[in-house]
Parts: C-alpha cells; sequence; structure tokens
C-alpha cells in the first residue's frame, strides 16, 4: 500500500544541515496497522509527514496504492490534497471556528474527493457514529474535551475513506486514563474500517498493543521491522530491545559453547554460537524471586536494596554480586519490610537477550 | 510541475482521483500559484517605483528614455543648494523636538497606565490610541490659531492683558512644529512603551531592594538598563516618522518659508513657475530613502538587542503597581492638560475659526460675528465629489491592502517557499521608505512611463495605488504576527484531507484571522480617511480629497473656510471612531503600534 524507497529528508539549520531521514525504505501492506515506533528526533514523524506530503523531502520516492506521489529522480510531487489520505494530529487540529459537524463535512463539501451535497449529511454522521460522536454533531469544537476533539478529528479523517489513515502520535495529549480509551476506540474502529494505517508513537506499549508490524526507527533509520511478538522476543539490537521495555543489561565473556562467564557469575544459556565478548539482556519478567535457595540452574543470590510500592505491583531494586544492579516487578510486596533483604533470582534463560559485543 | 506529474500518473495509475480539464482549470485558480501572484504584484510595484526613483535621480527624468546618460549631476546640485542646508537643519531640529515630545509625553502616560494604580486606566488606555486617529493636520491647524505670532489666541490675549509689544510664542518655527508633531506620535509612544513597562518583571527590581539597593540605585543600575534598548528603538521608530512627515512642516512651515526635506520634496514637484526639476527631486529622494534606511536599519539591530533581555518578557507574575495615594489627582490633572493641549484645543480653535469671517480672539465683540456664513459658502460640489474619492478610498484602501497582506503574510510564514523572505523584506520597504517618496516616484509613473490615455494619473486610480502600497508595511506585520499563532497542523489537516490551497486560506485561516483582520481593516480606513501626504502630491482637480480639500483652502489663505471643512471632516470621522471603539473596548487588547 506504501512503498517508500531511500527516502532521504534534510533541514536547513542554522549551522549547516540536519539529516533527519539519511535514506529509508519502507513497505505497508493493505490493511495493516503499521506503527512507527522511536524516540523523539528518530525521524518516525517526518517520515509520516513525508508521506502526507506537508514536508516534501530530498531524495527517493514513494508510492501510494501503487502510484508514484513522490520521485526526486523523475521529479514527481503530488500535493497533499490530492494524495487521498486522511490524518489526525496530536495537536488535534480540528479546526476551532466550526462546529463538530462542520469539521467532518467541510473535507466532503471543499476538498478533493467531494461527495454529492444530498449525502454529505450521511456520510458525516455515518463517520461519527464511529466514534460515538453523532450526538455532539452541532457543538462547537473548543467546547469539547481533549478525548472527544481527538475522536472528532478521527471521524474527520475517516470519513473522506482514505487509501491511507495516517496518524501522529493522537494520544500523547491525552491523559492516561483517556488514552487507554481513546486507544481502544482506534483500534475498534480501524479494524472495522478496514482502512491501512501509519501511525507515530514514542510510546511502545501503545506500540505493542495497536500494531499489526512496527518499525522501530532510531536517528532516522529503521532499525527493525516486524510483529510485536517477533520484535519483543527477538530485538535486532539492543536498542531495540530497550525500546520494546525494560532490559537489565550485563556484560559477559563466552566461556565455552553454553556457558558465559558474567560479573554476577557463570550463567548457563544457548549461546547461539557467539563467542568472545557478549551483551546479556535479562527483561523483569523472565526473572523468579525466591526467599530460600532452590538449586536450580542460573540462580544468583542478592540483596534488595529498595522496594516500591506501585499499587498493582511492587517495583525491586536488587544488588546482584560485584555491585551490579536489577530491576525487577512483583506482585505483591515482597519482604514488605521484613529485615531479611537476602533474595534468590532465577533467570529464564530461554527468553534472554544475546548480542555480539560489549 | 505539481499538475504535470498528476496528469502522467493518473493515466497509469488508478486509485487516487483522476483530475478532469476542469479540476485541473480549478487547480489553477485555487493551487498555491495564484497566492504567489496576488503577493507578488504589490511586491513588484514597489520595486518598480523606488526604481524609478533612483533611475530618475541619475538621468534627471524618466521620461527620457533608456539612452540617456546617467550623471550625479543632480546630486552635486544638492550639496551646493543652500536651501538644502536650512532643509537638512530644520528636519534634524524638528525631528530631535518632536521625539523628546513624543517620548516625554508618552512615556509618562504609559508608566501611569502599567506601573501605578491609576483608576480609569481603560479609558485613558482608548483615548489615547484613538488619539492617533486625530489627523495632524488638522491639530497643526489648531496649533496655528492658538500660538500664531500675529494672531494666535494665546499671544493676542498676552500681549492684551500685559501690554506686550511682541508675541511671546510662536509656534511658526522649528521648535513649535516638533512640539506639534510630537505630541500627535505620543500616542505612538506610549502604544510602544506600555510593553516595555509592562514586561519589566518586578521579581527584578525586588531582587535589587533585597540585596540593598535603593529606590535610585536600583532605577540607575536595574530598571533603566533593561528598558534602554526598547525606550532607544522606539525613539528611533518614531524619528523615522518624524524625519519624513509632511503635514505639521506643510501646514505650519510652508506659509512662514521653514522648509523640512518633505516640503522641499513638494515644494520642487509643484513649483509656483515653471517646470518641476524632476532629476533635483530625484535625488532628494535617494537621499531621503539612505537617511530613513539607515535608521530603520538602526532600529532593527536595536530590536535584537532588547530580544537578548528575555528576561524581561519572563511570565507568571503580577505586575506590582505603585499606589499613586493622594498624588492620583495631580496625575489625572496632567492627563487631562495633555489631552486639552492635544486634542482638544485644537478642535475648539477650528470650530471657533470655522464660525468667524475672520479669525480674532475670544470676546464679546467676535461673538457677535459669529455665523454660519463659511459653511454656506463652502463649494459643496467640490466638497461632495473630494467626500466620494475619500469614501471610496476609505473602503478599497484597506480591503485591497488586506487581500494582498494576507497573501504575503502567508507565503513568509507558511508556504516554505525559497525567498520568501525576500517576500517579507519587500513588504517591509513601505515602511522605511516616507510614503511621500512613493507618491512622487507615481507621479513619474504616470506622467512619463504610463501611455497617455491609460486612465492613472489624475484618477482616483493612482492614489489607491500608492496608498494600498504604503498601507502594506503595517498589514503584513500584523498579520506576520497573527499567522504565527495559529497552529500549523489545523492548514495541514486541511491539506492532506484533501482541501486545496485557497479554500484551506479562505475556510480555515480566515475565519480564524478575523479579529486581527477587522482591527486592520478599521485601522486602516480611518488612516486611508486622514491621508494627506501621499494625497497632497498626486491629487489633480479630478481626484481631489477631503483633506486636500482643506488643505488647498488653507494654503489660498482662506482659513476660515478651511476651518469649516474641517469641522465637518471630523464630524463625518465620528462613526468610524466609534465603530472602532467599539471593537477596541469589546475585543482583547491588541493595540497596534505601527501607523
Amino acid at each position: 500500500m506504501i512503498r517508500i524507497r531511500q527516502l532521504r529528508k534534510e533541514f536547513a539549520v542554522r549551522d549547516g544541515v540536519f539529516v533527519a531521514l539519511p535514506g529509508v525504505d519502507l513497505d505497508v501492506d493493505k490493511g495493516e496497522f503499521f506503527v512507527l515506533l522511536g524516540p523523539s528526533g528518530s525521524g518516525k514523524s517526518t517520515l509520516l509527514r513525508c508521506v502526507a506530503g506537508i514536508e516534501t523531502p530530498q531524495g527517493g520516492e514513494i508510492h501510494l496504492a501503487g502510484q508514484l506521489i513522490y520521485s526526486d529522480a523523475r521529479g514527481v510531487f503530488v500535493r497533499p490534497e490530492n494524495r487521498g489520505l486522511g490524518m489526525v494530529f496530536q495537536s488535534y487540529a480540528v479546526w476551532p471556528h466550526m462546529t463538530v459537524y462542520q469539521n467532518v463535512a467541510l473535507p466532503l463539501t471543499h476538498g478533493a474527493k467531494r461527495v454529492a451535497k444530498d449525502r454529505v449529511r450521511e456520510r458525516v454522521m455515518y463517520a461519527l457514529s464511529l466514534v460515538q460522536m453523532e450526538r455532539y454533531a452541532d457543538r462547537p469544537v473548543p467546547h469539547l474535551s481533549g478525548g472527544q476533539q481527538q475522536r472528532v478529528a478521527l471521524a474527520r479523517s475517516l470519513a473522506v475513506e482514505p487509501v491511507v489513515l495516517l496518524m501522529d502520535e493522537p494520544l500523547s495529549n491525552l491523559d492516561a486514563r483517556l488514552r487507554e480509551e481513546v486507544r481502544q476506540q482506534i483500534m475498534s474502529v480501524t479494524k472495522m474500517v478496514g482502512v491501512t494505517v501509519l501511525y507515530v508513537t514514542h510510546d511502545q506499549s501503545e506500540a505493542l498493543a495497536l500494531g499489526d508490524k512496527i518499525a522501530v526507527m532510531d536517528g532516522g533509520r529503521v532499525m527493525q521491522v516486524g510483529t510485536p511478538n517477533h520484535l519483543f522476543a527477538n530485538p535486532a539490537t539492543p536498542m531495540v530491545a530497550e525500546f520494546l521495555g525494560q532490559v537489565n543489561w550485563l556484560k559477559g565473556e563466552v566461556s565455552q559453547a553454553g556457558a558465559i562467564d558474567t560479573p554476577i557469575g557463570r550463567i548457563r544459556a544457548d549461546t547461539k554460537g557467539l563467542s568472545g565478548a557478549v551483551r546479556i539482556g535479562v527483561r523483569p519478567a523472565s526473572i523468579e524471586l525466591y526467599a530460600a535457595a532452590t538449586s536450580a540452574p542460573n540462580e544468583f543470590v542478592g540483596e534488595i536494596i529498595d522496594e516500591i510500592f506501585l499499587g498493582e505491583q511492587v517495583q525491586l531494586r536488587i544488588r546482584l554480586p560485584d555491585g551490579v544492579i536489577f530491576e525487577t516487578r512483583a506482585q505483591k510486596p515482597f519482604r514488605g519490610g521484613h529485615p531479611d533483604k537476602t533474595v534468590f533470582c532465577q533467570m529464564d534463560t530461554s527468553q534472554m537477550l544475546l548480542f555480539a559485543g560489549s | 510541475m505539481e499538475l504535470s506529474a498528476q496528469s502522467v500518473l493518473s493515466e497509469e495509475h488508478p486509485g487516487l482521483p483522476r483530475p478532469s480539464i476542469r479540476a485541473r482549470l480549478r487547480a489553477c485558480v485555487t493551487g498555491r500559484s495564484s497566492i504567489y501572484v496576488l503577493a507578488g504584484l504589490p511586491l513588484l510595484a514597489v520595486l518598480l517605483l523606488l526604481a524609478v526613483i533612483v533611475y530618475d535621480s541619475l538621468v534627471g527624468n524618466v521620461g527620457s528614455g533608456l539612452g540617456t546618460a546617467l550623471s550625479l549631476q543632480y546630486f552635486d546640485a544638492l550639496l551646493h543648494d543652500p536651501l538644502m542646508a536650512s532643509a537638512m537643519w530644520n528636519t534634524l531640529g524638528f525631528t530631535a523636538v518632536a521625539v523628546v515630545t513624543a517620548l516625554v509625553f508618552g512615556a509618562s502616560i504609559a508608566w501611569l497606565v502599567e506601573k501605578t494604580d491609576l483608576p480609569g486606566k481603560r479609558l485613558v488606555y482608548v483615548i489615547v490610541t484613538v488619539g492617533v486617529l486625530v489627523p495632524t493636520f488638522f491639530t497643526a491647524m489648531g496649533w496655528v490659531f492658538f500660538l500664531h505670532p500675529r494672531i494666535g489666541m494665546f499671544n493676542r490675549w498676552m500681549m492684551d492683558w500685559f501690554s506686550l509689544s511682541e508675541a511671546p510664542l510662536s509656534i511658526a518655527n522649528v521648535f513649535g512644529m516638533g512640539w506639534v508633531e510630537g505630541l500627535g506620535l505620543a500616542s505612538m509612544a506610549f502604544m510602544m512603551t506600555s510593553p516595555i513597562f509592562r514586561g519589566l518583571n518586578p521579581s527584578l527590581e525586588e531582587a535589587a531592594a533585597v540585596h540593598g539597593l535603593g529606590r535610585w540605585l536600583t532605577l540607575r543600575y536595574v530598571v533603566l538598563p533593561l528598558m534602554w534598548p526598547g525606550l532607544l528603538a522606539c525613539a528611533i521608530y518614531i524619528s523615522v516618522i518624524a524625519f519624513a512627515a509632511f503635514e505639521v512642516p506643510a501646514i505650519i512651515g510652508l506659509g512662514n518659508r521653514i522648509f523640512t526635506f518633505a516640503t522641499v520634496v513638494y515644494v520642487k514637484v509643484t513649483p509656483d513657475t515653471g517646470v518641476p526639476n524632476y532629476g533635483y527631486v530625484g535625488a532628494i529622494s535617494v537621499v531621503l530613502i539612505l537617511c530613513s534606511g539607515l535608521l530603520s536599519w538602526w532600529y532593527f539591530r536595536v530590536i535584537r538587542l532588547s530580544h537578548r533581555y528575555g528576561v524581561i518578557q519572563g511570565r507568571g507574575y503580577r505586575p506590582k503597581l505603585i499606589p499613586l495615594g493622594r498624588k492620583v489627582w495631580p496625575c489625572w490633572i496632567a492627563l487631562a492638560l495633555y489631552f486639552g493641549i492635544s486634542k482638544l484645543m485644537p478642535l475648539l480653535m477650528m470650530v471657533w475659526a470655522s464660525l468667524l469671517p475672520y479669525f480674532q480672539p475670544f470676546s464679546m465683540e467676535a461673538l457677535s460675528q459669529v455665523s454660519l456664513a463659511n459653511f454656506s459658502g463652502i463649494d459643496w460640489t467640490l466638497v461632495w465629489h473630494a467626500a466620494r474619492n475619500t469614501l471610496l478610498l476609505v473602503f478599497w484602501v484597506p480591503t485591497l491592502a488586506l487581500i494582498f497582506g494576507l497573501a504575503i503574510s502567508w507565503i513568509v510564514i507558511r508556504s516554505g517557499l525559497w525567498g520568501r523572505f525576500l517576500y517579507d523584506w519587500i513588504a517591509f520597504l513601505p515602511h522605511a521608505v516616507p510614503s511621500l517618496i512613493f507618491a512622487v516616484a507615481a507621479v513619474l509613473l504616470g506622467l512619463f512611463i504610463i501611455p497617455q490615455g491609460v486612465p492613472f494619473y489624475g484618477t482616483v486610480f493612482i492614489l489607491l495605488f500608492v496608498m494600498v502600497l504604503v498601507r502594506i508595511s503595517l498589514v503584513t506585520r500584523v498579520l506576520n504576527g497573527a499567522l504565527l499563532q495559529i497552529n500549523r497542523e489545523l492548514e495541514d489537516a486541511a491539506s492532506v484531507s484533501g482541501i486545496g490551497t485557497v479554500a484551506m486560506l479562505y475556510k480555515v485561516v480566515l475565519p480564524l484571522l478575523v479579529p486581527a483582520i477587522l482591527n486592520l481593516w478599521i485601522w486602516n480606513a480611518l488612516l486611508s480617511y486622514r491621508e494627506l501626504t501621499v494625497a497632497a502630491f498626486l491629487v489633480t482637480q479630478q481626484n481631489i480629497t477631503l483633506p486636500v480639500a482643506i488643505w488647498g483652502l488653507w494654503n489660498g489663505g482662506q482659513a476660515g473656510q478651511s476651518a469649516a471643512v474641517s469641522v465637518i471632516f471630523i464630524v463625518m470621522l465620528v462613526p468610524l471612531v466609534a465603530a472602532y471603539w467599539v471593537l477596541r473596548t469589546n475585543a482583547d487588547f491588541q493595540p497596534l503600534p505601527r501607523a
């Protein structure tokens, strides 16, 4: 549905040029919910805005629905209004001088994909019904809450029946509870309509929950593309691993196949054919805590430094041998103020992340 | 390019909307190119007029064709002309007095409004801003009736009461002219200095006080250094205006043969006898452009410096107000005195003058001569004709200036077009270059370049043309600011959902700019109504306007009739000012600092 090849985007800055996208390749299939995930400044929004046509790249090609919409070499640039897209913005970008109805109707009456006058009302009300906003149709948008405004923006972008729906951090202006609610709505509505979505976020839980596929970006490059499960279990780089969830890192040395020497002791695990210096990543979920030794393999003794009550979970910091500190979580208070701070940590090495180098 | 891309593509790739011929035509009109053209036309006109002046100063007459040899003889003539030497000193003195007067009054009122607990601030604010709209030529005429050495009412009283043989004061000198100009510009000084007082974070003063600096030392070492760039910028800005001011030197100076640069240009363009020396006029104009350009450049340097003191722009504090206590009465009296001498006295003088056959001080004998003879003696066909032309300009000048200004500002702020800064820079030129220069250039253009038979010179179009151009600077400055306030994503959202540029501007940007546009429209309408400078250079019998009609009567020695037309003129101003007043008191306070 979207095919991007060698896309290059630079910005002129005070002392020279900042390369936001050095040459990106990306493929999004029809009907896919595709998430661009990355820290701020990773180029994900720039990439999205290039697809939208509100930024002009300096090199490469973009195809949309089999049609060339940008090519540097062939001098093609289709203006945003002629690309047939829908877009939801971080700032909602609902037009503040209009009602809910007028916001959704304007692209249908004045846009490139106009519909017959007598069908406008039907289309607008259908789009509003998708996000349960029909009863607010005549409200001026500044009178709505943030969540409602974003739902209007979603309805507006769906009403034009876009080729692709673009979403630029649509949840990050909302508070935590609303975020959950609107996220659910985005998921159900886009699945129902069956539209292809390109979605930008810096929040990994959002990406994992929504995405059929995720592309992790850093420094203007796509580091890895895959399904949420695949990326979580098999990150290509430590950066990808860290970006998808908390990781405790250990330096190690493969001493023989199946054994890695680390500052906390020897770990027995599948070394996947690696040798020499390695980096080991252990996610909190693959650490089991015991009050007493169980003599299972890969068990290390540690000392609880602090235990922070978070409500549904408890966050623990544990000092392992050689001053290594691991963070992990438990379902209920583990020691709960008990003076004995010794703990036995068992690592599930099947979920351990292993990278070559230090 | 966009179009060709589309047409190539739609053949091979279905899916996206396929442009029909109608759609392509529509894209031409509704696309960006029409905006670029709309913005480009007035800017090209600005450059053209400046080029005409510069070329004229080198060849002597732009009408003499492209083959004419360039020479500096006209600049040389300037250097050896004693009239120019005296005009230079007069202009410098006039400017200096005007700037000091404007700053003393304007900054004091600003200080009272912003830093003290003076009651009725809103009223003061509105009266001062509306004060900008009282035409300077009108107050100048009022001052002549008050302080003229021979007929001035004040002088006659003094001479009668104290048996003086000579008038104690005179308005007919450089100091008097600067004083009148400065009183008018005080409103602008007020609007420019009040943000400086408002922005001064009181915690900076408090910090000085806590650390042991007394009131005087705090003022000397903290407050003044922080405010200095802002005050200096204000002074430079006002001197740009005073330097090229025409109305006061024309009303007071011309009759008494006290010339400034502006009035020298005028007498050279419209000599009593013979043919105008256009080469000489061009040369003075170039000198004026250079001086004003230099001042504007200095202004920008100082402004940049003042931005460095970002601390004074701090937010999140309540300004601490100085309690006036019993001193509130002297403050009110001082304010009333300012309004009295700067606005009320000239108005009373004009009304009085309009009722008398010849001007004389107030007395029972004079009262017995009061009649409406001046009003009935007015050439009503001429006044009616002038009023029609004026109203035409009052409607079309702000309307066109806004349409062009909107296109320019949108390009400068939003388009990302290469060279958009050039648009901004050229749009600023009509502020940096005195408006009378544009008027002179338009005269040259109309007389020598545009073919005879084209209705331009001597029509209302030449007035419209120049007045729209000189208003572009103010309009684009304000619209630039207003556009920056609009979140860009509102426009992106329109583009992505298929709405073309023109429809987007019309349906999204324009409605959001309505407050700024309304404000600008009324303001520019008022300024066009009272415009004398540009009109004085361009007017012939056919395209006369009200201010020029008044001025013509004044110059012809018919002070009584001139005053009578002025009074009618001011009465007609009332509805416009009332509209502005309502808008200003209802909408959020957004003063327009540049007139």
